[in-house]
């Protein structure tokens, strides 16, 4: 069976790609640098932003979670079944 | 100069009123809005003052950077002793009022006393007028903006209202101005009630003296600028707070069913996108380039037709998720409604939820709830229950006394389902899996609340080197972890007491978004418009003073270390729900002891949380009326 991993997509991420949720397979050597370029080379705009091109980690104008916890490390190894939400960082009450 | 304006000290038992200048020195202790409030109830207010006697007094104050065209400096303070919990009573609300309130003159009022009969205060170009309100009293919050815009035949007219609520002393009514703003916690509609006061209305054209003006303008144009180029605003603008709810709910930081679970099934619907269903446009406040609300209509179903303002995030959870309804338009019919009659969005859908979780555990049954079944996911009940809290209609009384009054009517084990923290309801976030957002609810002055400390860049995991220029010390990126999160805590703490001493939003400094303004432009802000040069340090001893000022009337009023908890539900039921993240945590005991005793420390507070002489003398508070014996 092929692994897959779920992205859901919020905010302008969301309204640029207009869908909440991709569904992508994935190999063993899959990291998430390569799910995010992949995204910013299909959908452009924002999803260009997501990577900080000097650092080479997730921007910090951009919240990417894995599984609930928010991360910055692009070369981490996706699993299956893992889930990825990208949306920005922005709180109020 | 800007900084030399007036109080107004209001009498309503004997109509007296006299003035006076606000001195500089002051300015430099505590600012205005809510620091020179909190600096006038700790010094004005006699220990055990009954909050709706004659003696309690309530402070409205404009920031000292009201009416500055840029970071939505349109806000106001209200303050009192709370007749909800009886700590501490602070709100803060947006609009319009208090750049008027500025243009007529003022920046702070201090009303004490009781009418004999319904009145409202009309501020004029440096006159103080008490009216009869015998007319307006009845009326809802926004019927009495109007009619008060009438009878003085000026529509530019701001006033600060109250509803039936706060006509009834519902423990928690609100003031309101406009269609959208509300202060909303502690029951400031309330005192305003008891005191047969049904509004204040501004008008004026005082010009605002401000000391750079030229550079001042230039200034704000760059933070607007600044500000609008953002992707957060740019969200805030396009969604509200709402936006929060696709990330904290699908994470499983959201209680519902008041907190048997942390996140919304099938709570598709309540997605911020969906309000453009309703959405005609977005407002904002006084000074402000987000606009972060949307004004929508119900063309449709039996509420219709309705046009409302909002709704908050707050709203969201106040009457979704915590009720188990997950249609938007039940959102928007219940936010409708508590402005309408002026009762707080979330203490009243955190006790509506409480009740609900007691029915279902047979607590509470048909005859104690008056025939109404409160089943989760039922919209009826919930606006019924709105309009019985506000009238004090049966069940309704008992709830309209908050969570310490219902809790001693209804006992039989109630208590144990209540989140509420110094006898006021928590918003509808589940922090146990966040302890930063734990201890900033425990510790909050006012009882449990997320603006008064809540490091939401918490959720960020932003990198260590980052934090630590941020809150000057180290703090754990993780936001599951224990470590750092007092000095957040702390830091948020001093930066919020700043933000609403000056009057500008929270949404537009370090609550939103990690660059958005904090310490230095504020400094250059306050610089440009009033010539007083407060540098970073400066200022963050001006937050710690106005938050020990606050904490030294707490344990005046009989509050303590015990009182910075949390629910007993937070230590002993996991999270059920979630991402991994998210789930099956709870707050443990010993940290979360261990995380107070480091914020003590932090404030200059004694491990029982009494500041310290040294504390005191450092923030020139030795002098101040302690009376803690
Ligand atoms: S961001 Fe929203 S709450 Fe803040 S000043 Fe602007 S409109 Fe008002």
């Amino acid at each position: 069976m092929t692994a897959h991993i779920k992205i859901q997509l919020f905010a302008m991420f969301k309204e640029i790609a207009g869908r909440k949720e991709i569904v992508q397979d994935i190999h063993p050597e899959t990291t998430l640098g390569d799910v995010l370029n992949g995204l910013a080379k299909k959908y452009s705009k924002d999803f260009k932003e997501t990577i900080d091109e000097k650092t080479r980690q997730v921007d910090i104008s951009t919240l990417v979670m894995l599984n609930g916890r928010n991360i910055r490390d692009t070369d981490v190894k996706l699993k299956d079944n893992d889930l990825i939400i990208i949306t920005i960082p922005v709180g109020g009450g | 100069m800007v900084w030399n304006r007036k109080i107004a000290f209001i009498n309503l038992s004997t109509g007296k009123v006299s003035q006076k200048l606000v001195s500089k020195t002051m300015r430099t202790l505590y600012l205005g809005g809510r620091g020179l409030n909190m600096h006038m109830l700790y010094t004005l207010l006699k220990p055990k003052t009954d909050p709706l006697g004659h003696e309690n007094v309530l402070f409205v104050g404009a920031g000292l950077l009201g009416g500055i065209p840029c970071l939505g400096s349109g806000r106001c303070d209200i303050a009192a002793k709370s007749p909800l919990t009886g700590a501490v009573g602070d709100s803060n609300i947006g609009g319009f009022f208090a750049p008027e309130l500025r243009f007529a003159g003022f920046d702070h009022l201090a009303i004490t006393g009781k009418a004999d009969k319904p009145v409202y205060l009309l501020i004029k170009n440096g006159e103080v007028e008490i009216k009869d309100a015998s007319h307006l009293w009845g009326e809802d919050t926004f019927e009495t903006q109007t009619v008060i815009k009438r009878d003085e035949d000026d529509q530019n007219i701001k006033s600060l209202v109250i509803g039936v609520a706060g006509e009834n002393l519902v423990r928690f009514a609100n003031v309101r101005t406009g269609m959208k703003n509300s202060a909303g916690r502690t029951g400031m509609g309330c005192v305003m009630g008891s005191k047969n006061l049904k509004a204040i209305a501004a008008r004026g054209t005082v010009p605002l003296d401000f000391a750079y003006p030229d550079e001042l303008l230039e200034y704000c144009k760059q933070m607007n600028n600044m500000i609008t180029s953002t992707r957060w605003a740019k969200a805030q603008s396009r969604w509200g707070t709402m936006i929060i709810y696709s990330n904290t709910n699908t994470t499983g930081l959201i209680r519902t069913r008041n907190f048997q679970l942390n996140r919304l099934e099938e709570g598709e619907d309540l997605e911020p996108e969906n309000i453009d269903r309703y959405s005609i446009g977005t407002s904002g406040c006084y000074g402000c380039a987000v606009h972060c609300r949307h004004r929508y209509v119900l063309r449709e179903g039996p509420y219709a037709p309705l046009y409302g303002e909002g709704p908050e995030y707050t709203s969201l959870g106040a009457f979704g998720t915590m009720v188990d309804c997950k249609k938007m338009e039940t959102i928007l019919v219940a936010n409708h409604l508590v402005n309408k009659y002026g009762v707080d969005t979330l203490e009243t859908g955190g006790l509506i939820a409480w009740a609900m979780e007691l029915y279902e555990k047979g607590i509470l049954n048909d005859k104690m709830t008056d025939g109404l079944k409160l089943q989760w996911g039922d919209e009826e009940a919930v606006y019924e229950m709105i309009r019985k809290i506000a009238y004090r209609d049966g069940f309704g009384n008992t709830l309209a006394d908050g969570f310490r009054g219902a809790i001693a009517k209804i006992g039989n084990g109630s208590e144990y389902y209540a989140i509420q923290i110094k006898g006021m309801s928590n918003l509808h976030s589940d922090e146990r899996p966040t302890p930063s957002f734990a201890l900033g609810i425990a510790t909050s002055t006012r009882g449990a609340d997320h603006l008064r400390s809540r490091p939401a860049i918490d959720l960020y995991g932003l990198p260590e080197d980052l934090l630590k220029e941020i809150y000057g010390g180290s703090v754990a990126t993780d936001y599951n972890s224990y470590d750092g999160k007092s000095r957040m805590v702390w830091w948020q703490e001093l930066l919020y007491a700043i933000t609403d001493s000056i009057g500008t939003c929270k949404f537009q400094t370090v609550f939103c978004a990690v660059h958005a303004p904090k310490w230095k432009e504020f400094s250059k802000l306050i610089q440009l418009a009033t010539g007083m040069k407060l540098s970073k340090a400066q200022l963050m001893d001006i937050g710690e003073r106005i938050y020990t000022v606050e904490r030294l009337f707490n344990l005046r009023e009989g509050f303590s270390r015990k009182d910075d908890s949390l629910p007993e539900r937070y230590f002993k039921e996991p999270t059920p729900i979630g991402l991994p993240a998210a789930r099956n945590k709870k707050i443990d005991r010993k940290k979360f002891n261990k995380m107070l005793d480091e914020y003590y420390e932090l404030h200059g507070w004694d491990n029982n949380g009494i500041p310290t002489m040294e504390t005191l003398k450092k923030l020139h508070l030795d002098k101040e009326p302690s009376n803690l014996t």
